[in-house]
């Protein structure tokens, strides 16, 4: 078993997002694993990604620390056929975890 | 199996069937004297880069592609350019957004616009679609090539039924090519705009400045702040754009007037940005602010264009 631990929800861009992936040493099939911090758009048109971060993890038991400096843009946007999502993303053989969280204008 | 893989096996068995008869076509040539080095190189190194492709996608992860390829603005491999923004001093209000953002400007999910000084203010801006017209005239050149050829072989085999076949296509070459004209004459007339910031801050007052040329008779005149989702999608082969407004606000309306050809009609407005949402674009979805303007011109082609205008989240001083 896989999890994503995110010390905030809520970011302001241009701040730092950070958690922890926690590998409980189940699920030994995959030998690493990857993580990213992307955005992904979703509603009527194709998706489309922007990876921000990716690193390969070894699936060992215990906890990895990330953080991540985020851009001015894009905030989360929930429109009516374009929304914009943020993600913590880790990704390995037996298939796909995301942590959303929200990204938010400063001011 | 997701929409995705299934894509990326048929690529690769499309490509590595393609390979494989290119490469049959080939040892055939050679085995009946033939060169080695025939056509069938090009088709198997063609078969060879559709599965290739295909293997790209199935081996890696949309992320771990993103990262190699640079895909999507903020891939890793393109570093954010830190901005002024991100810890901005005191007194960061009274910067302009594009001072703000300053060098993580390109490397954001935005439109790519070309910085021209307006004459009266800051920014000249430019009509958004401004290569439709002479798309739609170099198309109707090549419909109507293609019809021409067929009217002609019709009447050179005096066959009536080739011609009453044709009837349509001439007919949709002749609308496609009226079409093409009347948005170029349209745009021979279009307005100059400017406006006193761009990218601009989401929630500020933009100053704007229009500048209509002339000899034109305008019987209305309108200006709009729109802003508006647009979403692409392939379905099979086809691909679709939708749109959907997000706001949408009159700035102006005047007319009826007259323009002489060496006075150009003038006009300042002020407008005032909505605080959201803020302007974004990547390869299938976008959120686009423009100003809208539409002329209804006297005895010439009408125009509705449009002017985009990057809209940006407000970047707070540092401590605020």
């Amino acid at each position: 078993m896989i999890a994503i631990e995110l010390t905030r929800g809520t970011v302001v861009a241009g701040d730092v997002v950070e958690g922890h992936v926690v590998f409980d040493g189940s699920g030994r099939g995959d030998t690493t694993v990857e993580l990213s911090v992307l955005w992904e758009t979703s509603g009527k048109g194709d998706t489309d990604i922007g990876v921000l971060h990716f690193e390969r993890l070894a699936n060992d038991v215990g906890r990895r620390q990330f953080r991540v400096q985020l851009p001015l843009l894009p905030l989360s946007y929930d429109g009516t056929i374009v929304k914009i999502a943020w993600l913590v993303r880790v990704r390995g053989a037996g298939g796909v975890i995301d942590t959303p969280f929200e990204v938010v204008s400063r001011a | 199996m997701s929409g995705s893989d299934r894509g990326s096996l048929s690529t690769i068995i499309g490509g590595t069937v393609f390979l494989g008869l290119s490469l049959l076509g080939g040892w055939n040539e050679f085995t009946h004297g033939g060169s080695p080095f025939g056509p069938w190189l090009i088709f198997a190194a063609f078969g060879l880069a559709i599965a290739g492709s295909g293997l790209w996608k199935r081996l890696l992860s949309p992320e771990s592609r993103a990262r190699r390829l640079g895909v999507g603005p903020l891939a890793i491999g393109r570093p954010v350019a830190p901005a002024l923004a991100y810890r901005a001093p005191p007194g960061a209000h009274s910067l302009s957004a594009r001072e703000a953002y300053a060098l993580a400007l390109p490397t954001l999910p935005l439109r790519r616009i070309p910085e021209i000084a307006g004459r009266t203010l800051a920014r000249a801006l430019r009509v958004e679609d401004r290569g439709a017209g002479w798309f739609l005239l170099f198309f109707s050149f090549f419909w109507n090539a293609m019809t021409f050829a067929g009217v002609a072989a019709g009447l050179a085999s005096d066959k009536l039924g080739i011609l009453l076949f044709m009837v349509p296509f001439v007919l949709a070459g002749v609308v496609v090519t009226v079409l093409a004209l009347h948005k170029l004459l349209g745009q021979r007339k279009v307005a100059s705009v400017e406006l006193s910031a761009e990218p601009a801050f989401a929630g500020d007052e933009v100053e704007l400045f229009v500048s209509q040329p002339g000899p034109a008779a305008i019987n209305r005149f309108k200006a709009t702040l729109r802003c508006m989702e647009r979403a692409t999608y392939k379905v099979g082969t086809a691909t679709r754009t939708e749109t959907h407004t997000v706001f949408e606000e009159p700035i102006f309306e005047e007319g009826p007037f007259t323009v002489a050809r060496s006075l150009p009609w003038e006009r300042r407005a002020t407008m005032r940005l909505p605080s959201r949402p803020h302007s974004f674009k990547s390869d299938n979805n976008e959120i686009v602010w423009t100003v809208r303007f539409e002329a209804d011109i006297d005895r010439w082609p009408d125009y509705d264009e449009s002017f985009e205008v990057r809209v940006l989240p407000r970047v707070a001083a540092e401590g605020t």
